[in-house]
């Protein structure tokens, strides 16, 4: 079975751009999948069980955050890589992030290099 | 970069899958599609298709279509979404790229603001650099200084591919870094000529002008050994890159500039100001002592001058001078300060004394001022740890201060003890301190307001010196203050568990305990020393100091002259020794004593000796001129300021020594009580004219009979005789706080300015001495003389006549006229003293002596008749019983006399007569009782004898 990485943001731009510097993973069978707010975004954990989530935190209708909390502490889903995305000096997330016990916290705007880094290392490519 | 997949296009699009699948089921052929691997995607496999169609992107084979018509159609339409797809990727390529660029400059602008090391910016920039454009290689140069053809290499990157030597050259292409005006791409690079600085291996190279407006600093170069390495999108980002590093650069070297100006700046400052205070130093040092020269000379002048115009202009003269010292002392003070220069001898201290002094030194300054200087200090305060000098140098600023800013109130100064600290504070009433000033107020040169300095004079040092000074002793100094309520200066000083009376550092409490009592409650008499001459007298000196080491120091000077030493602890046993009738000739007073300081004994003691009588010489370790001068208003003679040498000092002593010597001899000429009265210390000071009323006792002796004594005589006997009547009376007068004013013949005229009991003591004592001199006579077969006395209190007018050339004490008084007509009546009542009512009513204490009331008596030239008193306590031994015995009867027999009942006042003073057969008065009072009896008394009697002849 494939492995499928996720992206959530309510911000088309940059759900795009993290598309583009993730595409070439599809080539390595690696299935990109996408969200734009956090409901859609938990319904897709739940019924895609991706290995890897980018998940933007300011987003209508659930947040990352709570996203994280419902997927990690309380569907337990624990084979799911969590990466929270949040802007730039907002330090507060970074906390808020731990105690919902996302995996890694990565600040937008991203260097590609370094995503695309992160997400080989997480799936092994 | 990977390609357009057609697997993905249509099985992993969801969209595209469902187009292609109805497309599919619309369509009545058998369609396959295969890519290029042959894997089926869509359809069915069909074998021997009518047509098998390519599906094209570029040239580059996807995959085929294979079917019949249907497969045409179905085959231009996928070719057509792999073309989109392509084109999508391709643009995605580009915005990812875009988006790396302007992390790229995010991420450099954040980390710029970081720093404004110029190396660190170059270093930053090649590495963001390096970052999105590949590169063998770069290097960050800028010209050492504008226009100057010179380069520095901040950062290089890579550096097997650089000669930096050469690149650093004259043959560096980049040796005119003003011609690289703009970014550039140079695909093509020729080492061998142009760019000799670079490897052989590198092919291509990119460069952008660190510029900032039209200024090219330096240069961002990247090279790469693959060809072709550059396009225009990095030439962009490099000169975006370039373009923020020039101008980050650009702040950082103006900076660099500012920076090492500043320092520079504050080198030569440093450097001035510590030449400055070197100068301050050295100058105010040399200034003192010419200064002291002005100062003391004019100040000797001052008293040599007698024109009041030119008296004035001395004074200003040494006021000025005096002010000019203390702005030394406290330059000095404050250079010494700056430096760490500054000697605290800590001992304990007395804040009580010491404030006493401060205030009474700077009371002239509250003059035409309605001010009130207060000591609250407690008198048993704890005693300070800390150098006397300075503590007072403290006090004097705050007080001096206190008194110049405030116009009326009070200035008071108090001091709390809280845990081994003293908080001493001075308050006053004045204008107090803006609250825009206060801050600067303990910086030097500063007073609260620029303008004020105008009103206000001083150097603005005061308060500085005085803050470090209370800091060096351990303690700190603040201030509250409110603007027109006025100011409270606090500064603290440790608290010391020892009495500030015993020098610091007494070995063992107990035997400090044991010596304490000892030495304080004693005046120790050190043994005489036997007079190596015999027969000059030996001057007796009195040593008041708390420290018992002072005593010894100056015993040690003293010991090489014949003196009489006697030591007192304090300033309460001092003034016990002289009042205990020891004649002293000089003393020496310590300024600082605890309790009592040294000015207050003087002032005790100029009571009762005048300057010319008891010399006294403050000895003190103060050495402002304030300190001295006070002394010397106050009555000291002289001052010594320790440390003194020892030749000083005895030079000093045998000059009062001798002064006074001079003055007791002219002392007897004029009596010293004469000129006191007139309120000048010494004959010297007197000026003729001067005159003082004053209420005085005049006592008259007068030798009954002399004439008939002195036809015996001849002229030289009868001038011995005066001279041992009157070498006898003379120091009785005088023990009893009289002085002689005059000696007419054989008649002593003698003043009292205290009070009548003086004169009547004497008088006694006078008439006693008598009886003894008169034992001798009559042992030698001579006949015992006797002597009247009479005297009478009232005012009378002293003063200097005479001319130029000589002058006189005279005393212009009635005063006199009726003391000599009292005197005259004693011989006529035949009494030993007779006083007048004024006399006996100015008595401290009339119930000591016995008196008999004699009747009023109207003199020759008076209108007012005056009350007559006889005091027989001057009458030998048995008489005085007697007449105490019949006193009852005389005084009945007088009742009687002024009743007119004669009778009965000759009955009175026949029972007199009957016990004491020698009482001429009773005798006298007698016989004229039975004269009124026998002739009558005249109608117009009323008691009162009228004298018709002296």
């Amino acid at each position: 079975m494939s492995q499928k990485i996720l992206i959530v943001d309510d911000e088309d731009h940059l759900r795009m751009l993290i598309e583009q510097t993730l595409e070439e993973l599809e080539d390595e069978g690696v299935e990109l999948l996408t969200a734009t707010n956090g409901e859609e975004a938990l319904n897709l954990i739940i019924d895609e069980k991706p290995n890897l989530v980018f998940l933007d935190v300011m987003m209508p209708k659930m947040n990352g955050i709570e996203v994280c909390r419902k997927v990690k502490q309380e569907l337990k889903i624990d084979d799911v890589f969590i990466i929270i995305l949040t802007a730039k000096g907002q330090e507060l997330d970074k906390q808020k992030g731990k105690d919902v016990d996302a995996d890694v916290y990565m600040t937008k705007p991203f260097d590609p290099d370094e995503l695309l880094n992160k997400a080989r290392e997480v799936l092994n490519l | 970069m990977s390609s357009v997949s057609l697997k993905r296009l249509i099985v992993k699009n969801k969209d595209t899958h469902q187009l292609f699948q109805q497309l599919l089921n619309l369509s009545a052929d058998r369609i396959g599609v295969v890519d290029i691997k042959g894997e089926l995607l869509l359809g069915v496999s069909v074998n021997n298709a009518q047509h098998e169609i390519p599906i094209l992107l570029n040239q580059d084979v996807l995959g085929w279509v294979y079917g019949g018509d249907q497969a045409k159609i179905l085959a231009g339409l996928l070719t057509h979404y792999a073309v989109k797809e392509s084109e999508r990727k391709t643009l995605g390529q580009e915005v990812l790229t875009m988006y790396r660029e302007i992390n790229v400059i995010y991420d450099f602008s954040e980390k710029l603001a970081k720093t404004i090391e110029p190396v660190v910016i170059a270093n930053l920039a090649l590495e963001e650099a390096n970052h999105v454009i590949s590169a063998s290689g770069g290097v960050v140069m800028v010209s050492k200084q504008r226009n100057n053809r010179q380069l520095a290499l901040l950062a290089t990157y890579g550096t097997q591919y650089l000669n930096e030597q050469q690149l650093n050259s004259r043959k560096s292409p980049f040796f005119k870094i003003s011609d690289f005006t703009r970014a550039e791409i140079i695909n093509e690079v020729k080492v061998d000529k142009t760019y000799l600085a670079l490897s052989a291996s590198i092919e291509s190279l990119i460069y952008a002008p660190l510029k900032v407006k039209e200024n090219i600093l330096g240069l961002i170069v990247l090279f790469s050994e693959t060809k072709d390495a550059y396009k225009a999108a990095d030439l962009k980002l490099l000169t975006t890159l370039a373009l923020q590093a020039g101008s980050a650069l650009e702040s950082a070297f103006l900076s660099m500039r500012i920076i090492e100006e500043a320092k520079a700046r504050e080198e030569a400052l440093k450097r001035v100001d510590k030449l400055k205070d070197e100068f301050l130093a050295n100058t105010s040092h040399e200034l003192r002592t010419p200064l002291n020269g002005i100062i003391g000379l004019s100040e000797s002048l001052y008293d040599r001058i007698d024109e009041i115009d030119q008296k004035e202009d001395l004074s200003m003269i040494i006021s000025s001078g005096r002010r000019l010292a203390s702005l030394v002392n406290d330059i000095l003070d404050f250079s010494k300060l700056k430096n760490f220069d500054i000697d605290i001898q800590r001992k304990p201290v007395d804040l009580f004394s010491l404030t006493e002094i401060v205030l009474r030194i700077n009371a002239p300054l509250i003059t035409g001022k309605n001010l009130l200087l207060e000591n609250r200090i407690p008198a048993n305060m704890k005693a300070a740890i800390g150098d006397e000098n300075r503590l007072q140098q403290i006090l004097n600023n705050l007080i001096g201060n206190a008194i110049k800013f405030t116009e009326s109130g009070h200035v008071i100064v108090s001091a709390q003890y809280t845990q081994d600290v003293i908080t001493v504070s001075v308050s006053d009433t004045g204008i107090g301190i803006p609250e825009n000033k206060r801050e600067i107020i303990f910086q030097e040169f500063q007073q609260a307001d620029g303008s004020i300095s105008r009103e206000f004079a001083g150097t603005g040092l005061g308060l500085s010196i005085s803050k470090r000074l209370a800091e060096l002793h351990g303690g700190k100094m603040w201030f509250d203050s409110e603007v027109n309520k006025g100011s409270t200066f606090y500064f603290t000083l440790p608290a010391s568990d020892e009495d500030a009376s015993l020098p610091a550092g007494t070995p063992s409490l107990a035997r400090v305990a044991n010596e304490q009592t000892h030495l304080k409650s004693a005046v120790v008499d050190a043994p005489k020393k036997q007079s190596a001459t015999g027969n000059g007298k030996v001057s007796h000196i009195l040593i008041v100091d708390d420290e018992p080491i002072n005593h010894q120091v100056l015993k040690n000077h003293l010991s090489s002259e014949d003196y009489h030493l006697t030591t007192a602890m304090n300033g309460e046993d001092a003034l016990r020794a002289l009042e205990n009738g020891t004649k002293y000739d000089l003393v020496l007073l310590d300024v600082m004593m605890p309790r009592m300081t040294g000015y207050e004994v003087c002032l005790k003691i100029r009571e009762k000796f005048m300057p010319s009588e008891l010399p006294v010489i403050m000895v003190t370790a103060k050495n402002q001129v304030q300190d001295l001068v006070y002394g010397l208003n106050i009555g000291a003679n002289d001052y010594l300021a320790k440390p003194f040498s020892k030749q000083e000092f005895l030079a000093r002593i045998k000059t009062q020594l001798d002064l006074n010597r001079i003055f007791d001899i002219v002392g007897r000429f004029v009596p010293n009580q004469f000129i006191k009265s007139l309120g000048k210390d010494r004959i010297t000071d007197v000026i003729l004219g001067d005159q003082v009323h004053k209420k005085v006792t005049v006592l008259f002796t007068d030798i009954r009979e002399y004439t008939t004594i002195s036809e015996l005589m001849t002229p030289e006997e009868n001038f011995n005789f005066i001279n041992a009547f009157n070498l006898r009376m003379g120091p009785l007068i005088q023990q009893n706080n009289g002085f002689i004013n005059q000696y007419l013949g054989d008649a002593i005229m003698a003043l009292f300015p205290s009070s009548p009991q003086d004169a009547l003591c004497a008088a006694i004592e006078i008439q006693k001495t008598l009886s003894q001199y008169n034992l001798n006579r009559v042992e030698k077969g001579r006949k015992p003389i006797k002597i009247g006395i009479g005297m009478h209190t009232g005012s009378l007018i002293m003063g200097i006549t005479g001319d130029a050339l000589r002058m006189d004490a005279a005393i212009i008084s009635d005063t006199v006229n009726s003391a000599s007509r009292v005197e005259s009546l004693s011989k006529y009542y035949n009494t030993s003293i007779l006083m007048s009512e004024s006399s006996i009513e100015g008595l401290r204490d009339p119930a000591a002596f016995n008196f008999r009331y004699l009747g009023k008596v109207q003199v020759k030239g008076k209108h007012n008749s005056l009350k007559i008193y006889e005091c027989f306590d001057g009458d030998e031994g048995d008489i005085i019983g007697k007449k105490i015995k019949s006193l009852k009867d005389f005084n009945e027999g007088m009742n009687h006399y002024f009743d007119k009942d004669f009778a009965m006042a000759a009955l009175g003073f026949q029972k007199v007569l009957r016990e004491n057969p020698d009482d001429a008065t009773a005798r006298l009072f007698l016989q004229k009782s039975g004269q009124f009896i026998a002739t009558g008394v005249p109608p117009d009697w009323n008691g009162v004898e009228v004298m018709s002849s002296k």
